[in-house]
């Protein structure tokens, strides 16, 4: 049986073709077509077997896409353990040495990756998105992170004093 | 957050949640709408949250202070829906409402699956939060389709629906329907509506239970209890006994439609109503489906009442008596057949005008015929157990005991309530006759039968020896009739004990070493200066006393030896006092035989070989002397008492070797009544045997002195095991005693009046004592 074909479209409107297993790497399509071809399968048997399926992501972009398939494709033979708790051994592994070369883009596509994969569901990503910002945050002052991110200091000195006071038990000493 | 976005997102989503669940066009979800709905939710939920830290900062947001995330506000509208959506589901025309149910649950059941993946955002985002912080109201979304299902389409129909469900189920036990197979989707969607509101993954049949399987349960008890009654009434047992095994094969295979939880209480219900409730109708079809020899009725009345274990114990009471009945019955015929054929023959003696009327029994038991009608019960029912009960290890039992009771007890054996068995006696002879006659319809293995049945397994053995040493004594025992002999040993040690066979192996080899002594004996007078004096063919039997002692006490008359006899009685004392020194040597002479050589043949003639007791050889001894001689002169010469001599000389007379002077019973011990010895005797055979005609004195008393010997066997056995307990216990209650006592003892069954009887022994030979509350004793040491 050969395999439907699959388009993304994104929202500019460019098309991606990929294989099945490329684009299950995101929960959301995979459960589209666990949804959608079997039905289409038995009513419209041999009409369009060819016929490619069009999938749209109303809220990634081309460019950002291009990254997602390129991760897609990279893990498309890796089966993820899919349990749902994620136990803390995983949370404090160490970011895998090929996301983080792959995740070593500027801030604004990291955010945009970040956001992509969580609309799509594909967790591992998102996990080594978020790992990647914490190791951004890891060992810096307020004053480094707000500057790091971009972040303008809108609390007044006696506001700050008073969350200080009442994170002191999470201070470094 | 502003109403008006949730409004527009409602309103941009709800069209594709009709289509979803399924809309009356039936139109179908393509890809476009399936992620824009999607986007429309994730939008929806991460621009509202996204605007919130602002509105907080601004108003002071919700008080609690926890981050409450968006979502709730769609959840509410969708669940809105969801009961408007049920609730407007219409019922086509001509379909019932469960078709109705069954056709829209299919289809809901796979929206609310899709609706499950489309509206993936709020499961993930807020269901998951909400239900971290432990609000249990709050649903994934598959699980929310689900619980309105149940509460607007389920419960509010419940009373509709299952009334129909159940006259479905009945149709089709009554055949109108062949199939029921789209009702399993109804009973599976009762399955899927119970889940623990804690753990959403877990499945729980309470709602199957509840709302269907009780109502199914109380339904299929009522159905089969009237089906069964009427049944049983208008086609009777048998027919029902099949009836009810397919109902039950039926009902279980109509479990593949049902949860398996039912199983076991449909199970519970078919045993009650289909069985138990007619488990005395049923077994009281036993007798005659035995009477008619129904056999494989009976095994289906066993298959469909051992489904239910309670009502065997009373079939298996009744298989037993059944069983014992049968066996009187039998004996009781017998009986009465052997009394019939007695009576015609004493008719016939009547005539000769000789009968005398007969003590004892008014009929002679025929061992065989005896053992072998004992025996036609047994493997008659052994059959049965075997066709009906497929050997059921309770039913071997039941039989077992049952003929346990009528081959001990019965009619010939007991003829009254309280006296000794006789089967052992029986059976013995029925050995007896085996080995000595070896028919082809006895067997080995017919004897062990009955013997393991035997209660009193002493009486049995001392009966067997009996019957035993006349078989060795015989002397015509050829090797294989001594592997039989030992083959039989073999086995009764083997179903008993060793101890059991002790006497009976010591004096089958007592007979071996006598045939060894023969040979020394002849060896050694071959070697003295003149073999002559001594009688060359000796066949000495040496035999221990503790063994055969109990068989011939009472019949050891002493005699003259004639003088030729007395070199051959002394050389063999001295050869066995020289093998076995310190053994003692006594004589039992009325048990001897010898071949005479007679030269009072015609002339020309070969001489004859008469076999004659001892005693008749003391009597003819002085014959060689004289030719006629006095009852007193013979009683001088012999030395014998005179109801030996008489026994003896009778058949000498009768058989013409000798002739009385005056003839007569009577005068056969006077005094001066002579006997003179034919000068030539005549005979058809050349070999004569004078010896088979002498009664011995014993043999009348045989049955009696066997009697005694088992009940002093019986009175020692339970001197033994008394003193063997009180020595155990020092004091112990009367009751105590006697049950231990009774326990104790397995080859035989004593009675209450042989303990005490016993016990008071026991006491005036100061071995115990009774206590001071004369309730029990004490062992005096």
């Amino acid at each position: 049986m050969t395999e439907r074909k699959i388009i993304i479209i994104t929202s500019d409107g460019d098309k991606f073709p990929v294989e099945r297993k490329v684009a299950e790497k995101s929960i959301l399509i995979k459960n589209m077509l666990k949804n959608l071809l079997p039905a289409e399968e038995e009513e419209e048997d041999d009409e369009d077997e060819d016929e490619p399926i069009e999938v749209p992501t109303q809220n990634v972009r081309s460019a950002v896409m291009k990254n997602i398939l390129e991760w897609c494709d990279h893990y498309k033979d890796y089966n993820f353990p899919d349990d749902e708790q994620d136990d803390d051994s995983k949370k404090s592994a160490p970011i895998d040495a090929w996301d983080k070369n792959f995740l070593n883009v500027d801030q604004e596509m990291l955010y945009e990756i970040i956001l992509a994969a969580n609309y799509l569901n594909i967790k591992p990503l998102l996990n080594a998105g978020c790992k990647v910002v914490a190791e951004m945050i890891r060992g810096k002052s307020p004053e480094e992170i707000r500057k790091t991110f971009n972040i303008v200091n809108d609390f007044t000195p006696e506001e700050e004093a008073a969350i200080r006071r009442e994170n002191e038990w999470a201070e470094d000493r | 957050m502003s109403n008006s976005f949730l409004d527009r997102t409602w309103k941009e989503i709800e069209p594709a949640v009709h289509v979803i669940l399924g809309d009356e066009k039936n139109s179908s979800l393509d890809s476009f709408m399936y992620t824009q709905t999607y986007t429309k939710v994730y939008d929806y939920c991460t621009a509202a949250s996204s605007r919130r830290p602002a509105a907080s900062s601004v108003g002071g947001g919700p008080g609690d202070g926890s981050v409450r995330l968006v979502g709730g506000e769609l959840y509410a509208r969708l669940k809105t829906y969801l009961k408007h959506y049920l609730e407007n589901l219409k019922q086509k025309e001509g379909e019932s409402f469960l078709q109705f149910y069954i056709r829209t649950w299919e289809r809901y059941l796979i929206g609310s699956t899709r609706l499950n993946d489309v509206l993936d955002y709020i499961n993930r985002y807020w269901v998951t939060k909400e239900r971290g912080d432990g609000h249990r109201e709050i649903y994934d979304i598959l699980s929310l389709c689900l619980l309105s299902w149940r509460d607007y389409k389920f419960h509010t129909n419940l009373d509709i629906l299952m009334s129909e469900i159940m006259e479905q189920i009945r149709d089709q036990r009554l055949n109108k329907i062949e199939s029921i197979g789209n009702l399993s989707v109804a009973i599976k969607s009762f399955v899927l509506l119970g889940f623990d509101v804690n753990d959403l993954k877990k499945q729980n049949l309470s709602v199957y239970i509840n709302d269907f399987e009780k109502s199914f349960l109380t339904e299929t008890y009522n159905f089969y209890a009237e089906e069964s009654q009427n049944f049983i009434k208008e086609y009777g047992v048998v027919n029902y006994l099949v009836k009810a095994e397919q109902r039950i094969e039926e009902e279980l295979k109509r479990l593949e439609e049902l949860n398996d939880h039912t199983r076991r209480p449909l199970n519970d219900c078919l045993n009650e109503v289909l069985i138990t409730n007619h488990a005395d109708v049923i077994r009281s079809e036993l007798t005659p489906l035995l009477d008619q020899e129904r056999y494989s009725d009976i095994r289906r009345m066993h298959h469909l009442l051992k489904r239910v274990p309670m009502t065997i114990d009373p079939l298996l009471q009744q298989f037993q008596a059944y069983i014992r009945q049968q066996g009187l019955n039998a004996v009781e015929e017998l009986k009465l057949q052997l009394e019939a054929q007695q009576k015609e023959q004493s008719a016939v003696v009547e005539d000769d005008g000789k009968s005398k009327p007969k003590k004892g029994p008014a009929y002679d038991v025929d061992a065989k015929t005896y053992i072998q009608t004992l025996l036609k019960v047994y493997h008659k029912f052994q059959n049965v157990v075997k066709e009906s009960f497929e050997n059921n290890e309770a039913f071997v039992k039941a039989l077992d005991s049952a003929c346990q009771s009528f081959i001990n007890y019965n009619p010939i054996a007991t003829p009254k309530d309280k006296s000794k068995s006789k089967t052992p006696d029986l059976l013995a002879k029925y050995a007896d006759e085996m080995l000595r006659k070896k028919p082809e319809d006895m067997s080995v293995d017919e004897l062990m039968t009955v013997f393991k049945f035997i209660d009193d397994k002493e009486s049995f053995e001392v009966w067997y020896r009996r019957f035993l040493s006349k078989r060795l004594m015989g002397s015509t025992m050829t090797p294989e009739d001594g592997e039989r002999e030992e083959l039989i040993i073999g086995k009764l040690r083997s179903a008993n004990t060793q101890e059991y066979t002790n006497k009976i192996t010591n004096m089958f080899n007592d007979i071996r070493v006598s045939r060894d002594l023969g040979t020394l004996y002849k060896e050694t007078i071959m070697q003295e200066h003149n073999p002559k004096e001594y009688v060359s063919d000796l066949e000495p039997r040496i035999l221990d006393s503790g063994a055969w002692q109990s068989i011939f006490n009472k019949s050891n008359e002493s005699i003259l030896l004639p003088p030729m006899l007395i070199n051959t009685q002394e050389k063999f004392a001295s050869i066995y006092q020289s093998k076995f020194p310190g053994r003692q040597l006594s004589w039992i002479w009325n048990r001897s035989k010898v071949e005479l050589k007679a030269n009072i043949s015609k002339p020309g003639k070969p001489p004859f070989l008469f076999t004659v007791t001892l005693f008749q050889m003391a009597i003819l001894y002085p014959f060689n002397e004289a030719d006629t001689l006095s009852v007193a002169e013979l009683l001088e010469a012999t030395a014998a008492p005179v109801d030996v001599f008489k026994a003896n000389i009778a058949p000498l007379v009768k058989n013409k070797l000798l002739v009385q002077n005056p003839p007569g019973e009577e005068a056969i011990t006077k005094p001066h009544t002579t006997f003179t010895i034919v000068k030539e005797y005549t005979s058809k055979r050349i070999k004569v045997n004078f010896a088979s005609g002498v009664k011995i004195t014993d043999s009348k008393n045989e049955e009696k002195d066997t009697n005694t010997e088992i009940q002093m066997r019986h009175h020692g056995i339970l001197k033994a095991s008394i003193v063997r307990v009180m020595k155990a216990r020092k004091h112990y209650k009367h009751e105590q005693l006697t049950s231990e006592v009774y326990k104790m003892i397995d080859r035989f069954k004593p009675t209450v009046a042989d303990i005490k009887k016993a016990i008071e022994v026991l006491i005036d030979e100061q071995y115990l004592a009774r206590d001071s509350e004369g309730t029990g004793y004490e062992y005096l040491s």
